[in-house]
Order: C-alpha cells, then sequence, then structure tokens
C-alpha cells in the first residue's frame, strides 16, 4: 500500500470512530452500574428490606464475583436473615399451636418478607387463608340456614343492623351507636358485608376507650374485632392496639395488685391474650397466682377454724 | 515524523479505548441488541440495546413481554406495563444494564411493610348512558370511567390464567394488578361491555350459567363464540342453573346433595364444552356459595380456580378454590372503586 493509500485508509477509520462517538449513545458502565446497586442496596438495609437488598449485592457479586465489600455483606445479611428468620418461624408455629391465626400469619409473612422463597412458610399462610375462607364459608351457610328459622334475641340486635344503616353510622362517627345496634350478636353470624362495618367501629371504640383508661370496654371492643374473619387484612391498627392495650391492662393489673388481686389477674390474662409475648406481664401473672392462691389458701385455714 | 502506517496501528491496538460507548466489555457491542455480559443463576446482566425495550428483554429471558415489571423493579425504575400510556417506559435509556431475575426474586410478593394481593371484580349487568336501572347493572358511562382509571394509572389487567398460574407459584405477584369477571351472561356483555373492553385490550372472564343462554336478556352462542375466538374474553362455569352449590334446606340427604353438585357441575361444563369446543378450568360458586364437598369435586374434575363473593383481594397464599371476588354495583362511585382495586395490605413486618 503507497502513503496515500494508507492516508486514505487512516481517514475512513477515523471517520468510523467519529461515526461510532456520535451515534452511539453513552452506554452506562459497569463501575456506574455497581455503585448505584451498592447504593441500593444501603438504602434497602435502612428501609429493612433485607430480602431486596440481598439482591441487590447478588447482582454486584453476578458481576464481579470477588467484589469483597459484596461478599462480605451477603454473608453478613445471610446470617441476619437466617437467624430472624429461624425465630419468626418457631414464633409463628407456637401460635399456630394455641389457634392463634391472625398472630401465626403475622409471623410467616415476616419470614416470608425476609427470605421470599421459605416454602414452609409460603404453605402455612396458605393454611390459614384456607381455613379461614372455609370458616366463613360455613358460617355463611349457618346464618343462612339460621335466617329460615325465628331469630333468638341476641341475633334479632345484629340483624338490626343493616348495611345502609351501619355505613350511615360509621360515616358519622357513631360507632357507639352502631355497637349498641349490634348489641351480643355473634360477629360471624351476621351479614357478611357489614361485618368490615363493625371491625371498624370496634377498632375506634377500642381506641378512644383506651385512651379513657376504659380497659374492661376496650379489650370487649378489641376481642371482637380479633373474632371478625371477615374484617378487612389490618393496616397495623390492630396489632398495635394489641399491644398498647396488653400494656395499659398489665399497668392496671400492677397498680391494683395490692388492693385487689382477682381483678389484677383477669387484667394480666387479657395483657397476654393480646400479647402472648408481653414478657413482665407473664412474670407479674405467675407472682399474682401464686399470691392468689396463697391467699385462697389462708381463707380457707380461716374458714375451717 | 509519526510514520502512518504506526499511526494505524496505534489505532487498530488501542482505538477501542478511544470509544466511550466501547468501555465496557466489547469494542465492537454497537448496542443494536443486548448483550448479555454476566450470568449466574439467579440473575443475567444484559445491556439494552438500540432500538430495544425492557419488554424485547422481558420476551426473550422471561417468556412474556408483560413480565417486564420484574426488570423494572428490580433495577429501582418505576414499574410499567404493556398497557401503560405509551413513553413510560423511556426511562430505561439504550446502553443501560440491567439485571434480568432468572427465579422470581419475590414470588409472593411480601415485603418489610405488607404484601401484593390481586383483587378480582365482580360484574353482573350493563346498562346504557349514565345511570343504571337497577342495582346488579353497571352504566356503561361508568364502566369505562373504570376501565380508564386503571388504564391511566397503570394498572395491569391479568387473565384467570395468569392468576392461576400466580397462585400455583409459576409467577410471580405484580403490583397494580386487577382480574375482571362478568357473572351469569346478560347481552348487556356483547352490547356494552365487550366493546370497551376491546377498546382497552382488557381480558375478563364471563361465568355462564348454561341454561340462561338464549333467554331473553342472556347472550346467544353465537355471541359468546365471538367473544371467546377473540382471545379476550374466557368463558367459563357459573353451573348449570344457577343453584346454590352449598347444603339447603332442599337437599334431603347426603347422596342427593352430592349428586346435584356434581349434575350441576358435569352438565354446565358439557354444554360449555359442546359449543366452544373448549373444558372449562374455573368455576364461580353461584351466590358465592360453597362447601368442602364442592371444592373436592373441582379439583377431582381439573378445575384450576374457583370464586366466592367474599370481597377483599387475594394474596399469593390465598386458597385457589375459595378465592375472593369484590362485587361491583351501580351504587359505587369512582372512591368507592379505587378502593375496590388497592391491592397492597399493609402490615408491619420488621
Amino acid at each position: 500500500m503507497n502513503h496515500y493509500g494508507r492516508v486514505y485508509l487512516l481517514l475512513i477509520m477515523l471517520t468510523l470512530l467519529l461515526q461510532a462517538c456520535v451515534s452511539a449513545p453513552p452506554s452506562e458502565t459497569v463501575e456506574h452500574y455497581i455503585a448505584a446497586r451498592k447504593n441500593s442496596a444501603y438504602q434497602l438495609q435502612q428501609n429493612n428490606q433485607l430480602a431486596a437488598a440481598l439482591d441487590q449485592w447478588r447482582i454486584v457479586q453476578t458481576l464481579v464475583p470477588h467484589d469483597s465489600e459484596a461478599t462480605q455483606a451477603i454473608t453478613a445479611l445471610s446470617n441476619q436473615i437466617a437467624q430472624q428468620t429461624r425465630r419468626f418461624y418457631a414464633r409463628g408455629r407456637s401460635h399456630l399451636a394455641r389457634n392463634d391465626l391472625r398472630s401465626a400469619e403475622l409471623n410467616f409473612l415476616k419470614v416470608l418478607s425476609l427470605q421470599p422463597h421459605h416454602q414452609d412458610a409460603f404453605e402455612e399462610l396458605q393454611k390459614i387463608n384456607s381455613a379461614r375462607m372455609r370458616a366463613a364459608q360455613r358460617n355463611k351457610t349457618a346464618s343462612e340456614a339460621k335466617r329460615s328459622t325465628p331469630p333468638a334475641n341476641a341475633q334479632t340486635l345484629g340483624q338490626q343492623l343493616t348495611f345502609a344503616r351501619a355505613a350511615e353510622l360509621l360515616q358519622a362517627k357513631n360507632y357507639h351507636a352502631l355497637s349498641t345496634l349490634m348489641g351480643p350478636a355473634d360477629i360471624n353470624g351476621i351479614e357478611q358485608r357489614v361485618r368490615p362495618l363493625v371491625y371498624e367501629a370496634d377498632i375506634n371504640l377500642a381506641a378512644q376507650y383506651s385512651a379513657a383508661h376504659n380497659h374492661t370496654s376496650a379489650a370487649k371492643h378489641l376481642e371482637r374485632a380479633i373474632q371478625n374473619t371477615d374484617a378487612p387484612q389490618s393496616d397495623g391498627r390492630l396489632e398495635n392496639l394489641k399491644k398498647q392495650l396488653a400494656n395499659d391492662n398489665y399497668l392496671y393489673a400492677k397498680g391494683i395488685l395490692g388492693k385487689d388481686i382477682d381483678r389484677s389477674v383477669a387484667a394480666l390474662e387479657r395483657a397476654l391474650r393480646f400479647d402472648p409475648e408481653h414478657v413482665q406481664a407473664r412474670i407479674l401473672l405467675t407472682q399474682a397466682s401464686r399470691m392468689q392462691a396463697n391467699l385462697k389458701r389462708i381463707e380457707q385455714r380461716g374458714s375451717v377454724q | 515524523m509519526i510514520r502512518i502506517d504506526r499511526l494505524l496501528l496505534v489505532f487498530i491496538l488501542f482505538g477501542g479505548a478511544l470509544n466511550p460507548s466501547a468501555l465496557a466489555f466489547s469494542f465492537t457491542d454497537r448496542l443494536t441488541t443486548s448483550s448479555e455480559i454476566a450470568r449466574d443463576k439467579s440473575f443475567a446482566i444484559v445491556r439494552l440495546g438500540a432500538g430495544q425495550s425492557v419488554e424485547d428483554i422481558a420476551q426473550r429471558y422471561l417468556g412474556a413481554r408483560n413480565q417486564a415489571w420484574q426488570i423494572y423493579e428490580l433495577n429501582g425504575y418505576p414499574t410499567t406495563h404493556d398497557n401503560s400510556p405509551p413513553g413510560r417506559n423511556s426511562a430505561v435509556a439504550t446502553g443501560s444494564l440491567l439485571a434480568v431475575p432468572l427465579q422470581p426474586a419475590n414470588p409472593a410478593g411480601v415485603f418489610a411493610d405488607g404484601y401484593r394481593a390481586i383483587p378480582i371484580l365482580c360484574y353482573h349487568q350493563f346498562s346504557p348512558g349514565a345511570k343504571a336501572r337497577n342495582q346488579l347493572a353497571v352504566a356503561a358511562q361508568v364502566f369505562e370511567e373504570q376501565l380508564a382509571y386503571l388504564a391511566g394509572n397503570g394498572f395491569q389487567v391479568i387473565s384467570l390464567a395468569e392468576l392461576s398460574a400466580i397462585l400455583a407459584s409459576r409467577l410471580p405477584v405484580p403490583e397494580k394488578t386487577v382480574v375482571l369477571t362478568i357473572d351469569d351472561g346478560y347481552r348487556s356483555i356483547y352490547t356494552l361491555a365487550y366493546p370497551l373492553l376491546k377498546k382497552y385490550n382488557f381480558p375478563a372472564t364471563v361465568f355462564l350459567y348454561t341454561d340462561f343462554v338464549g333467554g331473553a336478556a342472556a347472550l346467544s352462542w353465537q355471541q359468546l363464540q365471538e367473544m371467546h375466538d377473540s382471545g379476550l374474553i374466557d368463558i367459563q362455569s357459573h353451573t348449570k342453573t344457577h343453584t346454590s352449590l352449598a347444603v339447603t334446606s332442599n337437599d334431603t340427604n347426603q347422596t342427593s346433595y352430592h349428586a346435584r353438585v356434581r349434575s350441576e357441575i358435569e352438565q354446565a361444563e358439557q354444554t360449555l364444552e359442546r359449543h366452544l369446543d373448549a373444558k372449562p378450568r374455573f368455576l364461580s360458586y353461584p351466590y358465592g356459595d360453597s362447601s368442602d364437598y364442592t371444592v373436592d369435586v373441582l379439583k377431582q374434575s381439573g378445575y384450576a380456580l374457583a370464586m366466592t363473593v367474599e370481597r377483599g383481594p387475594n394474596p399469593a397464599f390465598a386458597d385457589p378454590y375459595l378465592l375472593r371476588r369484590t362485587m361491583v354495583y351501580n351504587n359505587h362511585d369512582l372512591d368507592d372503586f379505587k378502593q375496590f382495586v388497592h391491592g397492597y395490605v399493609a402490615k408491619n413486618l420488621p
């Protein structure tokens, strides 16, 4: 190739290079992408989304298998997830054994939020969901059968609560009137679509009574909200109320322990129904029950003498 | 003086480094197609080529364009769907790197702040104009407003077949997803709802009780065939005569009850197969009533899903034979509708 030929070839190649620079959009570099994934992993971790954070680190590792920061983060996160998963799964099983489906469900959901592929937790959730739906179907059939027979008093009260009336009272925030119309009727025996409305009223009344330190009434409404199998999936209010009322009852029981041991024991039992993991309530209940038994023994001896 | 042939050699050896687009892995990568640059058992890392969309990558790696949301989500982009307004996926520029999940990252859609659940809406009749005449009918104008709301707010309307795959853990749960169903088989499905569903390209399932077909207010087999052939409308079973499949006061003994349930399901199935040449796989219980026995019959007969009328959305771990559905009546306004299609169940899970 002569000199001009070489110059010509060089010009062609430079033109091609320029064209490539101009026409191709700037590509994202691997370094930039890795930095973005790491940043995302830290943010997710901060927001307690550990499973999603772990995925981001694994993406980094897919690109750079020996990235030391990713390797360390994956080890630490995996350990943390495994530890928490074991704890929540065991709690879920324990609640299930006590037939506390709501608490069991919550713990199995926690497991899945940490380990999205946890098959056992998924299957437990399927069983809980299925049991709940089957119960709702049975209640529906039973309530339809009841409607064909003269209703009992309690049922009559529940039947006065039509959907339109319940919706009207709820909109006016007249929770007391709604609850009065509901009366002592079985929550799962009343009309299907009225149940979520009664649930809303109960949640609000429980919160109001709790604020007014009326523990017995607050507990009554909270217990009915818990029994309400057709309640909408809660937005955390129910769980918060359970914790709050458990603590209220514990403090109340502690305050009256020296004056009225029976009421104190009843309040502690309520506290543990709402939060079975309230350690202080459990300890105090053990002590109070022992005191109660001792007192009874003393009373019995006194009456014998 | 620098010799030109040396310049040529330098250019050939190091020229690639001058091109900023070639910095990543390959000088020859002109980005005309996506290139896979890394892979392990969980993820493939690909570069988005020119003229290529995330949906194309989803088709190649995940088997369907509407699974692109998995890629958007994993890479921190706002989720879009095929039926989203055009241009929304422009957030992902050509040349971007994307991680593709080779197995769903979060199949059940459970997160630290709650979980995803899919609402199934249940309609019955439609009436022309803006105001419906009876409680079961939804005015065509109102129905269109509802569909427009779904289309304009990033909702994905999926078929029951897709829901079945989600509940069988073959597909992960997408966010903002809805299923549309229409019970009974009123003619207004064909005259009013079907044109709107075609307009928005939304799939829906008609649950038909077969004795109703051909009645004064009912669909004809010809109309059913046309909708079935469109691929947009799925025709499924709502039993033969629309009697309750729970035990009723007319069921004198268990044997007669069992025979009645079997007959309702099997005869509807035979009729649907005869007219539409397709065996039904889904059933909606008349009045939403079921029983353990009915569920057993459906399982034995190869049905994949069955639905009640218990309100609420369905999580990935829902019972496929006792699915919740939310009825839409004429007294529901758009605010009610927004609540019905809200599928995320908030929970404090950390």
